[in-house]
């Protein structure tokens, strides 16, 4: 199983994939939120997080989508898309409590695109 | 249910390394990259030929510029009274050190060859002049105005002393303190100056206890070693955390800067702008910031 390592200036974070439920972006800040709902703060921006993610996990970084400019999120752990209230809920029935996240339309719009087009392309194949 | 609030101006949406896939991306495909790399060796190659050609035929008529020296000579001396005006000038820039204390990492801004006013809207980020914008005074949730007594160039935009630090900048005096009922405030209005409020977090070298008990990126404007200076931590901290950082790194005054996603920017000695935080809402027009120019 591969793991994601991350490091501040003083401590060491490191996760399985499925553990992470997102990462928010706050300019140069980068909060990674778990299923326990633990938060780890990290001085990277979002870019660099997204290419922390891809070198280490390889191809397990396809679990993973960048949603718009401030957020990764866990695919496995979308539950709910809104796109006219602009509510993305990720979960998962181990999970204690639901992650409610704000988005774009446009960003909730071409998220449920994705979604709809991985579902048809697996129809095709079958 | 946990509710986070983001909002993104981007709406790129797409699977974690399937970027090959996207245009951009093909620009790291290391075979493009190498032949990319190989194509602009060429250019510079028959460049450097070029020019190497181009020296050989010229030195053939260089007789015809033996003369000329002398005037070279003159350019040359104007160069240098150029260059020499150029070194003078003061440059304004931001120094940034890390530092960390009690488990508070920290990043510590001093200003170099700056001067502090405040501006109510965002300033110009292409003003090259302005090395550093924080937010600087709170906004009211009800009603989007300032929260507590604020003067702009003499002109006093809002009252109150909801919060008791505050700073004052009168000419070229910066004041860092905590009080309900300063002079400094009416010489602010009267000396075209500026003011405003925010929490206090250190008092003569004391930690001044504040009521918000959450925790996020703190910021402050402190004085620290006779130097006004910004302080920002690099995790989330509660008030008093930070508070207590700030003074077990010498702080001896320091009120509140707006935290968290607070949108700022600042330019460092080798003039890179690094712009922090979320744009704030184009409907707050109250929304205020420290601005230092250089001098």
């Amino acid at each position: 199983m591969k793991y994601l390592i991350l490091s501040n200036s003083n401590d060491l974070v490191r996760v399985s994939p499925e553990r992470i439920v997102y990462v928010s972006s706050d300019g140069n800040y980068s909060t990674m939120v778990l299923t326990t709902a633990e938060e780890h703060l990290f001085t990277i921006n979002l870019g660099t997080m997204e290419r922390m993610i891809e070198e280490q996990l390889e191809a397990d970084a396809r679990l993973f989508i960048r949603l718009g400019k401030s957020l990764i999120i866990n695919s496995s752990y979308i539950y709910y898309i809104n796109v006219s209230r602009q509510q993305l809920v990720l979960s998962d029935m181990r999970f204690a409590e639901r992650f409610t996240l704000s988005a774009s339309k446009e960003a909730l719009k071409a998220l449920k695109s994705v979604l709809e087009d991985s579902l048809n392309s697996r129809r095709t194949e079958k | 249910m946990t509710n986070k609030q983001h909002t993104d101006n981007q709406d790129e949406v797409y699977f974690l390394g399937s970027r090959d896939d996207r245009p951009e991306m093909q620009q790291s495909d290391p075979d493009h990259n190498r032949r990319r790399r190989l194509a602009i060796l060429g250019i510079v190659a028959v460049i450097v030929i070029a020019l190497i050609g181009l020296y050989f035929v010229l030195k053939e008529d260089a007789p015809a510029y033996y003369f000329e020296p002398e005037n070279e000579s003159v350019a040359t001396v104007e160069t240098q009274a150029v260059d020499t005006v150029t070194t003078v000038e003061p440059k304004g820039y931001i120094e940034v050190q890390e530092e960390t204390v009690n488990d508070v990492p920290m990043y510590i801004y001093t200003p170099h060859n700056a001067a502090l006013t405040l501006s109510v809207g965002i300033p110009d980020r292409a003003d090259s002049t302005i090395i550093c914008v924080m937010q600087a005074a709170d906004i009211r949730t009800d009603n989007k105005d300032i929260v507590g007594d604020f003067v702009l160039n003499g002109k006093r935009l809002s009252r109150g002393v909801a919060k008791k630090g505050f700073c004052a900048v009168i000419g070229d005096d910066i004041s860092v303190g905590v009080s309900e009922d300063t002079p400094l405030l009416q010489k602010s209005i009267d000396e075209s100056g500026y003011f405003f409020r925010q929490y206090p977090l250190v008092k003569n070298g004391e930690l001044v206890e504040n009521n918000p008990k959450n925790k996020s990126i703190r910021r402050a404007l402190a004085i620290r070693h006779d130097k006004v200076v910004m302080i920002e931590s690099r995790s989330s901290e509660s008030f008093h955390d930070f508070s207590q950082a700030l003074v077990d790194i010498g702080v001896t005054e320091a009120i509140y800067l707006v935290g968290s996603t607070a949108h700022g920017w600042y330019r460092t000695e080798d003039g890179k702008l690094t712009e922090y935080g979320t744009f704030p809402d184009a409907a707050l027009t109250s929304v205020s910031y420290i601005v230092w120019r250089v001098k």
